[in-house]
């Protein structure tokens, strides 16, 4: 009962990631948008993410920074999304699941493609900023890790079907 | 697998039908037509003795073990 209820909060807690992350996006989408016209709009991308140094050093640069961040936040968005989902098919009386172990192992990928994108986002990062002279802020590169763990615990309730399925075949 | 259930053969020798023995063992239908088909992961032994009861066996009659060349 209790695990129930908190399964429940958190899948609560993940779809308001989800639509928290989607409106970020949007978000950004939106003053980039503005910004091409604007350019006081790259102060304030999002909240206090000021990309505005690399606009005025080169448009393209500005505008492969903010599209990986877009692609980052998306992808964000879409691990929370798959959450939903995983927390919507869990099951407490018969946890181990195919979907369940399905949904993981996208949840693992899609994580891989964060920590693929963000390498990527920080090394573009600090070659700029020998020449623009400004650093900002990277992202986080613990995504890595979290892959892995997401993807040992696919690998855990690959195994639990398995028990599992012995179990229901045990007359 | 290399245990097979004879369940089919001992109900034969018996004259009993699924209904009747899942009746007088307290076994779903379901479940006795997995053991019976040889579907069964494995088979607890209070299962066991019920059926045994039920048909009036010993648990050799009930499974057999079958060599494969996969064993060897």
């Amino acid at each position: 009962m209790k695990t129930q209820t908190i399964l429940n909060i958190m899948f609560f807690l993940a779809w308001f990631v989800f639509i928290a992350l989607l409106i970020k996006t949007g978000a950004v989408v939106t003053t980039y948008t503005i910004s091409l016209f604007n350019s006081d709009a790259a102060k304030h991308l999002y909240f206090d993410m000021d990309l505005s140094m690399y606009l005025s050093h080169s448009l393209m640069h500005y505008s492969i920074l903010a599209l990986t961040k877009v692609l980052l936040f998306s992808a964000q968005a879409y691990v929370a999304f798959l959450v939903t989902e995983l927390l919507k098919d869990f099951n407490l009386k018969n946890p181990f699941s195919q979907t369940v172990v399905h949904l993981m192992e996208r949840i693992c990928f899609s994580i891989l493609f964060i920590a693929f994108l963000t390498v990527l986002h920080n090394g573009h990062i600090k070659a700029l900023e020998q020449v623009v002279g400004v650093g900002a802020n990277g992202s986080d590169d613990a995504y890595l890790l979290w892959a892995a763990m997401v993807y040992v615990m696919a690998q855990v309730f690959k195994r639990g079907i398995e028990i599992q399925n012995e179990n229901d075949f045990t007359i | 697998m290399a245990i097979i259930i004879n369940l089919d053969v001992m109900m034969a020798k018996r004259k009993m039908s699924l209904n009747q023995l899942s009746a007088a063992v307290g076994i779903s239908l379901s479940n006795l037509s997995i053991l019976k088909t040889g579907k069964a992961k494995a088979i607890r032994f209070s299962t066991l003795e019920s059926i045994c009861e039920a048909l009036d066996c010993q648990p050799g009659d009930l499974l057999a073990y079958q060599f494969s060349s996969d064993d060897e």
